[in-house]
């Protein structure tokens, strides 16, 4: 009796066991199947006409005091370095695509303004031709300044990317890639103009006409070398009024400008390794008349442990044309004009730390000092001697 | 037996995971003849020779540890400065980024949907679906 309950209990369980096994194998089959179709599902989806994607910059700043530094005061701002972009690009064919780029910044109050809007094609030599809103490539980083992700720092050098008045033109460019043995080069034409709404110096509007521009840059695996240079027309500056004089006319704080040529040079250097990083760019903006023709330029040295990289970066800003300016003895214009005549030198010392792939964040502190006996072109009313600025960000891309 | 423990914890740290066996697979159709310098182009979007740029290049998502073991080896590049050189490539519109699949299995069925579709994959997991073009 006790052996037959034994027999039963063991046959039973066996048989249990058994239509489990082929219950499983009859999931797992269902499941293969449905993972097939899945697949094939995917692989059909792959149809990538359609591309949208954004970057993201969320940041905190804060300055011990108030003269300025890249919009950053004593009080401390969430607003100066964030920002939200998203950009759509369509692909009817290999030849042809259209993309638009949208960015919201939050030190202009969140509105969103389009900084690339164009239609692309391809010819068969392979010259490609862009027409509409395109990104003005003065710099080495202008291309993509405000995606923080791309960049080591915190914040790029502000001694020669805070002070461009417009970062996009409308007009064409024509771009060409020659492939060498192991290295590219890269070719790129482009003329267009833009309008300033109050971008430029003291709050002037005007228009930026007849750009015309060259970039050539060599790059391997580990080197990117990169020279430009841009020709352009500033036309019709018009300064708001400040008040009106004893003859009724209009006082503006700077005498309206009505055409001046100036010309933006750049040569840099970018070295990057799996432990190393080495950034380095001079720059040369020339203006006739007295808006300020400057040289500013940074070497930055970052070293990659795994995930962090800490750096150091070293910037210098300075106007060479003073005199231009020390001839103006007009009440108003004279100093609205000193101000435009400005030196300083940033050091910066920070990590960047990469949490995941798209995502990094960045600890950032710089030191500005060396402004002789200017404002160091920071805030109009400033008359530190130095300022300290503590950045903490979060660039991400998606 | 504190070296006994050390030398155990030596072996666990270095008997992390390998793929010693990763391989650049594309669809049967694809010609031979696939070298790393023109692999490392082709996976950076950049123009070949090997195809004439006419690929449907196939990655893995950054989830998946063989991308990370495959671009150490063939772009040099980490996970954060590859993600960092395509969102440079994508936001100056100079090229958009590969399709991403999350293993073997649906980047061999999307290869057989593309007769110039190429990706990289375990050895192990090679078929009759696709061809092996290069070993790095």
């Amino acid at each position: 009796m006790k052996k037959t309950i034994i027999t039963t209990a063991v046959l039973a369980s066996l048989a249990c066991s058994a239509a489990y096994a082929t219950e499983t194998s009859d999931d797992i089959a269902q499941l293969k199947q449905q993972v097939n179709s899945l697949n094939s599902l995917i692989a059909n989806m792959t149809k990538d006409s359609i591309h949208v994607s954004g970057f993201a910059s969320g940041a905190y700043g804060i300055s011990n005091n108030d003269a300025g530094y890249a919009g950053f005061d004593s009080e401390g701002s969430f607003h100066e370095d964030s920002l939200f972009g998203v950009q759509a690009t369509f692909k009817p064919s290999k030849k042809l695509e259209a993309t638009i780029q949208l960015v919201a910044k939050g030190e202009l109050d969140w509105a969103p303004k389009v900084t690339s809007a164009y239609l692309g094609y391809t010819f068969d030599n392979d010259i490609k031709l862009r027409a509409g809103k395109l990104r003005l490539p003065l710099f080495m980083l202008s291309d993509y300044l405000d995606l923080g992700y791309a960049q080591p720092w915190a914040r790029s050098p502000e001694e020669v990317y805070g002070r461009v008045p417009i970062s996009s033109f409308t007009g064409i460019d024509a771009s060409y890639e020659i492939e060498l043995d192991d290295s590219y080069i890269n070719l790129q034409a482009f003329t267009g103009n833009e309008e300033m709404g109050d971008e430029s110096a003291a709050g002037g509007a005007g228009s930026v006409e007849d750009i015309i521009g060259l970039v050539a840059s060599w790059n391997d695996d580990y080197w990117t070398v990169r020279a430009s240079y841009t020709i352009a027309t500033v036309k019709d500056v018009e300064f708001p009024v400040l008040g009106i004089d004893a003859g009724g006319n209009p006082i503006t704080a700077l005498p309206d400008i009505d055409s001046e040529s100036g010309s933006y040079a750049s040569f840099g250097v970018r070295y990057e390794d799996e432990t190393w990083l080495v950034m380095a760019e001079a720059t040369q903006t020339r203006v006739d008349g007295y808006f300020s023709d400057s040289n500013a330029g940074y070497v930055t040295l970052g070293y990659h442990l795994n995930q962090v990289m800490p750096y150091v970066s070293l910037a210098r800003l300075e106007t060479v044309d003073n005199e231009e300016r020390e001839s103006i003895t007009h009440p108003v214009h004279g100093p609205a004009a000193a101000n435009l005549t400005y030196e300083r030198t940033s050091y910066s010392i920070g990590t960047r730390w990469d949490i995941q792939p798209g995502l990094a964040m960045k600890f950032d502190v710089t030191y500005a000092s060396n402004f002789g006996d200017t404002n160091g072109g920071l805030a109009q009313s400033n008359t530190e001697d130095s300022t300290t600025v503590f950045t903490v960000k979060v660039d991400a891309t998606f | 037996m504190k070296k006994n423990i050390i030398i155990v914890l030596l072996s666990v740290l270095f008997s992390l995971p390998t793929f010693a066996d990763i391989v650049v697979v594309g669809n049967p159709a694809l010609p031979d003849g696939l070298t790393k310098k023109e692999a490392k182009k082709i996976f950076l979007g950049k123009k070949d020779k090997y195809s004439q740029g006419d690929l449907y290049v196939i990655e893995l998502s950054s989830t998946n540890p063989m991308k990370a073991e495959f671009h150490k080896r063939v772009t040099k590049k980490s996970l954060a400065q590859l993600e960092s050189y395509w969102s440079k490539q994508l936001f100056t519109g100079k090229a958009t980024p590969p399709l991403e699949v999350a293993d073997a299995n649906t980047l061999k069925a999307t290869i057989a949907q593309h007769s110039n579709g190429i990706g990289y994959i375990d050895e192990a997991d090679v078929d009759s679906s696709v061809k092996v073009l290069f070993k790095p």
